[in-house]
């Protein structure tokens, strides 16, 4: 194993790196040497193959790290480009997450390959012929206050409201906005759980993105007039057509608005490997 | 409706690939961008690309990326 310090800017470092783009399954007499595009920070990826499992890496000596937003968009970029190259030619890709490094050479590349060659086949049969979609649901809170006005009990409210005292009323408006925004909220909760539980009846895997775990990054936040939820689903593209008819009924609603992107490799879906060891 | 890989989806998968994807537990592997390892510089940098991509920086992305995924198991 290579030996790991610190590099001046702060980066670890080490005598010999490969940087891990994404694992790939290779047919028995699959001979296919790849070229790839430019990597990350203008490395040459090359496959690495043991038995039936390949990994697309590039040699590296230190760790990714830039103040530079266009920097990392590059290299982001560059990751997901050979990514996507390597699933164009071997099919579904088991990708890693960006900066994975596994130190040492090529050799040790496939040492880790032929140890956990159980586990990385099993990962990449689950994840065959499915990619990564995402479904993200917009509201506009304004029209959607609107909508929900026309209940009992907030028009109960608004009837007191207007017919008492200025002090009296100041409280009558904290409580209608109250149940407003209780109500909305519940109607936002009906169209998530609806939308997953048809979702699960037509693709491999659904789930919630948590976008609270990384509020730093890049996760759009919500604006005061509006609120979003991300739903990631593990899909075959041949259910696309099923997918975009079924969300085509929810943006009927009004104040909702609905973006359905991919297909991605199935970065939310790719497993931990070694986790027992 | 059918999915897109538009500029602004971009912002989304820059996300994704920095948090998600396979996580290795061995001694041999470093594990850099896990949210709680993540550099600073890094973070701070990636942080600004929301920006970046209202004016447009991800679409030689997209381009391409649509390109690359033309015969990738479509439809």
């Amino acid at each position: 194993m290579s030996e790991t310090s610190d590099h001046p800017s702060g980066r670890a470092s080490f005598d010999d790196g490969r940087y891990l783009y994404c694992l790939v399954g290779l047919d028995g007499e699959d001979r296919r040497t790849n070229q790839f595009a430019r990597g990350v920070d203008g490395g040459r990826p090359y496959l690495v193959s043991e038995e039936r499992v390949g990994a697309v890496v590039q040699h590296c000596e230190c760790q990714f790290d830039s103040d530079r937003p266009e920097t990392v968009k590059e290299w982001l970029l560059q990751h997901q480009t050979v990514v996507d190259e390597a699933g164009q030619v071997f099919g579904t890709p088991l990708p890693f997450r960006f900066d994975t490094v596994l130190t040492g050479d090529d050799n040790k590349v496939r040492d880790w390959l032929a140890e956990e060659s159980s586990t990385l086949l099993n990962a990449l049969n689950e994840l065959e012929g499915l990619w990564e979609y995402r479904i993200e649901l917009v509201w506009n809170l304004e029209r959607q206050n609107d909508e929900v006005e026309d209940n009992e009990r907030l028009a109960a409210i608004r009837e007191q409201r207007d017919n008492t005292s200025a002090g009296k009323a100041h409280l009558l408006q904290k409580e209608y906005e109250r149940r407003q925004a209780r109500l909305a909220e519940r109607r936002r909760q009906d169209v998530i759980c609806n939308l997953q539980e048809r979702l699960a009846e037509l693709v491999q895997e659904v789930h919630s993105v948590d976008r609270s775990r990384a509020p730093a990054l890049t996760d759009r936040q919500s604006g005061s007039d509006e609120a979003r939820h991300m739903t990631a689903i593990l899909a075959s593209t041949q259910h696309e057509a099923n997918i975009g008819e079924y969300l085509d009924t929810i943006t009927s609603k009004p104040g909702l608005a609905v973006r359905f992107t991919g297909p991605w490799p199935p970065y939310s879906f790719a497993p931990t490997i070694g986790q027992d060891q | 409706m059918r999915p897109t890989r538009s500029d602004d989806a971009a912002v989304d998968l820059v996300d994704v690939i920095l948090r998600e994807g396979v996580v290795v537990e061995a001694d041999v592997v470093i594990r850099v961008a896990d949210v709680a390892l993540v550099g600073v510089r890094l973070r701070a940098a990636v942080a600004g690309m929301a920006t970046m991509t209202r004016y447009g920086y991800f679409e030689e992305w997209d381009t391409e990326g649509t390109r690359n995924r033309g015969s990738t198991g479509g439809t």
